[in-house]
């Protein structure tokens, strides 16, 4: 338990969902309907496992800003593989995201370098690699091979498969992180990380298996992405990075690390998807979102910082 | 009699956990340099810092010239014509010598924000000049030697004495020797004796014999209290040292005797190195020693004399060569994982910082290093943690409402046990390593401290422990290596009977 | 902070590698080019490359500034694409009835600027890591572009406008004169005012920086705002060049910029470094480019390859240290 549990601000972002659920309901009657919940949902689905990775490595204290990138690439390579290899593409390409993790984390704990300079620079070979993969056109999957994609796009009871994928990897992940020794390494590292190497904890292993898990998060993400597109799109990635962001600091994980965590993270999803659901609602433009969703990241991380633990800012 | 230039009265200052001055009187006349001494942490920073603007007291009065003054920043102080010549360094490492000794203070050199570069370039020359240095203004400063940084930090100082409104001024100098070469140090006397013919100084040091020839008068502190003042025509070093040092050795405070009597001859040497060498600054060179079982094992010497680098590398937190031979291995310890493996654990002297992870309650701290041997395929046995960190809450008497209580929230002496706590949880540890374990806390927290390692020796725990405290060093050990400049230079036994003097050891450190 | 260390500053002393590696490897890949394509070997072709290189060049300039402070500046695509989009929208266009002709630039510019000391201010009196201020903004900057074209590309009609920057004079393209003009503005702030002493002082040791009383945010803020007006003068050019204002334009100017500083020497920690290093990096990274397209690679490689140099760059100029801690 955390100093910080019990302080007010903690529960910004959860009153602010709620507020947004009774403005919505209010101005869309319909809201609330089974109907709409499930759309809401799946909307959500793809923002939900990309910001339970992103959350592990802010709890690090770093950031990564090759998501967009990479989500491109594993959609287009699961398009260009499907054809050929069969379900065999699917873990081809978990296992590439894996490797981009891989990278990421050693390039940053071995180099000793800045994580959002590192995940810049790895942002643009990703891209790079989808776009020549690709030829720079969205490849679309032809009804040949549908059938591999039908496990997103089913329904068990009603509630749709992809809500259930997305629900159950949030879940597994919530697990992880508060009830593993990983996890708590997590967190220890977030929190004092010389203390951390201090107490035996081997940090750059912890911080390279974080990044690791993220891009494979994001990889799987890609993948449900495609599954929703029936296409692979080297663009779809750019609009993802600032919602997946976004939707962890709104939450309220601490920007300086060792504090927040996936249930946050979803709360930050939701207030996410109901802000770009009633912008489009009210009918303002969805051009105007990053707008939004800047300026509300750099409101939320102000709140949720906690300034004391760093000296200097940079 | 005149008044005095400079006067502080009752001056108060306490940080999260220690008072650093108690009500502390300093008084300095025109024209003259007052020596201040003390032992580390005795104040003689904090006070400093206060006369010369860098931090506020918290109660107390500081007249300047018979005016009450306040100062929120060095610059201000700066105008009163009050410098300080840093122990660490004021200087900027990456702008030339010119722009650090102006810095804060260009205007005059600038027109249209345009910076009179020639112009400023030979004034600096004039202010190097009066330091005897020839080095180029434009010079980058972190190019330099330590020493002539050190007279670049002097010159800053002659130049904030010149440009300020007032005819007298006061020159603060924090142990301006250490970095000094002999023929250095007499160029420095000579030019304190040039700055009292129309200026005040106040001079800091561990180096009794070089305070007592500047200085006319000496104030001593002790634990942030003023010990006395006394002209220094009418003193000498020892009788210095024993006012610095005051009370002669406790028994009782220290558990004499409880102390574990070793078998140097027959007993076990659970750890002993090799050639030690710390290799990217040579903190330490080529040090050899033993530690037995059960032994407190104390390393006394001044700041810089890699004792307490020497200890952070048996834990493999410097990059060395040579060899620590324990257990069965025989090689250097790469990384702390390494040191655990080993039975090798340290408590840091930053408790803050690297004792304790700040966010985390008490539980988690002290089964952090544990967690991986309570878990079952990576899942924590949460049960099972609670259980451990309860058991030694108890066994430590660590004063907590609760095992989920913030471990921020504790006072520094219980902080201190959780840290122990979380190492003494770990069985295959049978050495720690104590870097300043007392630092930052009160009196009755220390003593329990001392029981508590007199406890777990006897369980055949062997301990390294460094300490700034002579007095607590010489107390708690069975034998004590003197180092400097990087060596063990003599090492003395310390039992329960013949304990060392302080001067004793003193001789050999400086 | 190991700005002290002894051993690197020895070999430093001895010759300035830092500043004369990127220079040897410019010539290595200009070697290649010709070698490979000798009609390049002309300096109408190797002027037009400068020119492409421009916003580049400029942008990188901006941050800069930042990366000197220590800092980092992720707004760069998202200023300079609302500078391209305003000016625009203010120059006769197609869409609406504004021809203000220069002082669109101004306003544009001008607008950039306040944008930069925005970030400046966020950063340093909300108190947050620059990274986070800077990306928020840019999101910002880009939706707020967005928002004034709404999805139809606004094309420039003013042919005076388009042509100062497109226009070559005494053979010379003009906006290698604006470049040498911004270049020499930003040289003389560097080296002649108190703005270089203090961004170095800042980026050297901020504490101690501090503790002599230096107005630090002050200065931190005034270097986001030199970016900013960078940001918007490049944007200007590109909306010129290409003769249209969408948000798109800037693509890229991002991971390229901080390349190019970096490839150029200066320090990602601060503290040295200046404009000089910085063309010499942006000329390199249009080089690099200009290469593969040379060497007949897919040109879709060059972003991933900036990313591969940007990576082994930063290897090879990590700290060494055991307790050096990295988030």
């Amino acid at each position: 338990m955390n100093l910080k549990d019990f302080e007010i601000k903690n529960f910004i972002p959860l009153i602010t969902l709620f507020i947004l659920v009774i403005l919505l309901t209010i101005v869309n009657p319909e809201f609330l309907t089974v109907y709409n919940l499930k759309s809401i949902f799946i909307q959500a689905s793809v923002l939900m496992i990309l910001s339970t990775g992103v959350t592990f490595i802010i709890l690090t204290g770093g950031i990564d800003l090759s998501i967009g990138a990479l989500i491109s690439l594993a959609s287009v390579l699961i398009a260009v593989l499907l054809p050929n290899l069969g379900y065999f593409a699917f873990f081809i390409v978990i296992l590439v995201g894996a490797l981009a993790g891989l990278i990421n984390g050693l390039v940053i704990t071995k180099g000793k370098v800045p994580s959002f300079i590192v995940t810049l620079g790895t942002s643009g070979i990703w891209l790079s690699l989808a776009y020549v993969l690709c030829n720079g056109k969205p490849i679309a999957l032809s009804t040949k091979y549908r059938h591999y994609i039908g496990w997103m796009s089913g329904e068990v009871f009603g509630i749709p498969n992809i809500v259930i994928i997305a629900l159950s990897t949030v879940a597994l992940f919530w697990f992880v992180l508060n009830s593993t020794t990983f996890g708590k390494y997590i967190f220890s590292i977030g929190n004092g990380e010389r203390a951390s190497i201090l107490s035996g904890i081997k940090v750059n292993r912890i911080r390279t298996m974080a990044f690791m898990l993220n891009s494979t998060l994001v990889a799987f993400g890609g993948i449900l992405l495609f599954g929703r597109l029936s296409a692979g799109n080297p663009n779809v990635g750019a609009s993802y990075l600032l919602p997946a962001i976004a939707s962890v600091i709104v939450g309220g994980t601490d920007l300086t690390g060792g504090f927040g965590g996936v249930k946050r993270s979803i709360v930050g999803v939701f207030i996410i998807t109901l802000i770009k659901n009633g912008m489009n609602v009210i009918g303002v433009e969805a051009f105007a979102q990053q707008i939004v969703f800047g300026s509300i990241m750099i409101i939320f991380a102000a709140l949720s910082m906690d300034r004391e633990k760093i000296e200097i800012l940079k | 009699m005149t008044a005095p230039y400079l006067q502080l009265e009752k001056m108060t200052k306490e940080y999260p956990g220690v008072v650093a001055l108690n009500k502390v009187d300093i008084k300095v006349n025109y024209n003259e340099v007052v020596g201040l001494v003390g032992e580390n942490g005795a104040g003689k920073s904090t006070l400093l810092k206060i006369i010369s603007g860098i931090e506020s007291p918290d109660s107390g009065n500081y007249f300047l010239e018979g005016k009450e003054v306040k100062y929120n920043s060095l610059l201000e102080a700066h105008k009163d014509g009050i410098s300080l010549v840093f122990q660490e360094q004021s200087l900027l490492p990456n702008i030339s010598v010119a722009e650090n000794i102006f810095l804060g203070s260009e205007e005059k050199y600038m027109k249209f924000g345009m910076l009179n570069k020639k112009k400023m370039y030979e004034e600096t020359r004039k202010y190097l000049e009066m330091v005897d240095s020839e080095i180029d203004p434009g010079t980058l400063t972190g190019n330099l030697e330590f020493s002539d940084r050190q007279m670049i930090e002097i010159a800053k100082s002659l130049r904030i004495v010149e440009e300020s409104d007032q005819k007298n001024s006061i020159i603060l100098f924090d142990e301006p020797t250490s970095v000094l070469e002999d023929e250095e140090i007499k160029k420095l006397f000579e030019i304190i004796n040039e700055i009292k013919k129309d200026h005040s100084v106040i001079f800091v040091s561990h180096r009794l014999d070089e305070v007592i020839e500047i200085s006319d008068r000496v104030y001593i502190l002790k634990d942030g209290k003023n010990v006395e003042d006394r002209p220094t025509k009418n003193i000498n070093q020892k009788e210095l040292h024993n006012l610095m040092v005051g009370r002669s050795l406790q028994e009782e405070y220290y558990k004499i005797k409880d102390q574990n009597e070793i078998d140097y001859i027959n007993g076990k040497v659970v750890l002993a190195t090799n050639d030690l060498t710390e290799q990217k600054n040579k903190n330490f060179c080529d040090c050899c020693f033993e530690l037995y079982e059960g032994e407190i094992l104390g390393f006394a010497g001044v700041q810089g004399s890699g004792k307490e680098q020497l200890g952070r590398a048996l834990f493999g937190l410097e990059q060395v060569m040579g060899e620590i031979k324990c257990e069965s291995y025989k090689d250097i310890i790469d990384f702390p994982p390494e040191a655990i493996n080993r039975g090798i654990a340290y408590i840091p002297k930053e408790r803050s910082l690297e004792g304790l992870v700040f966010g985390f309650d008490v539980n988690d701290n002290i089964n952090l290093p544990n967690y991986r041997n309570i878990n079952k395929y990576g899942v924590i046995d949460k049960e099972e943690a609670k259980e451990v960190s309860r058991k030694w809450v108890k066994r430590l008497g660590i004063k907590t409402p609760s095992i989920h209580t913030p471990s921020g929230s504790l006072s520094g002496g219980n902080q201190q046990k959780v840290v122990l706590a979380k190492w003494l949880a770990i069985n295959e540890i049978n050495i720690l390593i104590l870097d300043h374990p007392t630092r930052g806390i009160d009196v009755g927290a220390k003593e329990e401290i001392y029981e508590l390692m007199r406890e777990v020796v006897k369980r055949g725990i062997s301990i390294i422990l460094t300490s700034d405290t002579l007095e607590e060093l010489i107390g708690l050990s069975n034998r004590i290596h003197v180092m400097k400049d990087g060596e063990i230079v003599k090492t003395f036994m310390a039992e329960k009977d013949n304990k060392p003097t302080q001067e004793q050891i003193v001789s050999h450190m400086v | 902070m190991l700005s002290f260390d002894n051993d690197f500053l020895k070999k430093l002393k001895k010759y300035d590698y830092t500043f004369i590696v990127p220079i040897v490897f410019l010539i290595a890949i200009w070697v290649t080019i010709f070698t490979v394509n000798p009609l390049f070997l002309n300096l109408r072709s190797i002027l037009s490359v400068l020119v492409t290189a421009v916003p580049l060049i400029i942008c990188a300039f901006g941050v800069t500034h930042v990366i000197r402070l220590g800092s980092i500046d992720l707004s760069i695509e998202g200023q300079a694409a609302f500078s391209a989009v305003l000016v625009s929208f203010l120059l006769q266009n197609n869409l609406n009835n504004f021809d203000l002709g220069f002082w669109a630039v101004i306003i544009a510019v001008l607008a950039t600027t306040l944008i930069g000391l925005l970030n400046g201010v966020i950063h340093t009196q909300v108190k947050i890591p620059s990274f986070i201020s800077s990306f928020g903004l840019g999101a910002i900057a880009t939706g707020a572009a967005i928002l004034i074209y709404r999805g139809e590309p606004i094309s420039i009609t003013d042919n005076g406008f388009r042509g100062f920057f497109t226009n070559w004079n005494f053979n010379i393209p003009n906006i290698l004169f604006i470049t040498a003009v911004v270049f020499i503005f930003l040289y003389y702030l560097q080296k002649k005012t108190i703005i270089g002493t203090y961004v170095d002082a800042i980026g050297g040791d901020e504490k101690l920086t501090r503790l002599n009383g230096i107005p630090v945010d002050k200065f931190k803020i005034i270097s986001f705002g030199i970016a900013g007006f960078c940001y918007g003068i490049a944007g200007v050019i590109l909306a010129a060049r290409l003769g249209t204002g969408t948000a798109d334009l800037s693509t890229g100017l991002l991971l390229n910029s901080i390349a190019a500083v970096l490839l150029g020497g200066t320090a990602l920690q601060g503290g040295n470094g200046g404009v000089i290093r910085t063309l010499i990096g942006a000329i390199i990274i249009s080089s690099l480019k200009t290469g593969i397209i040379v060497l007949r690679i897919n040109p879709y490689f060059q972003e991933g390859f900036i990313g591969i140099v940007l990576v082994t760059v930063l290897l090879l100029g990590a700290k060494r240290g055991k307790l050096v801690i990295n988030k």
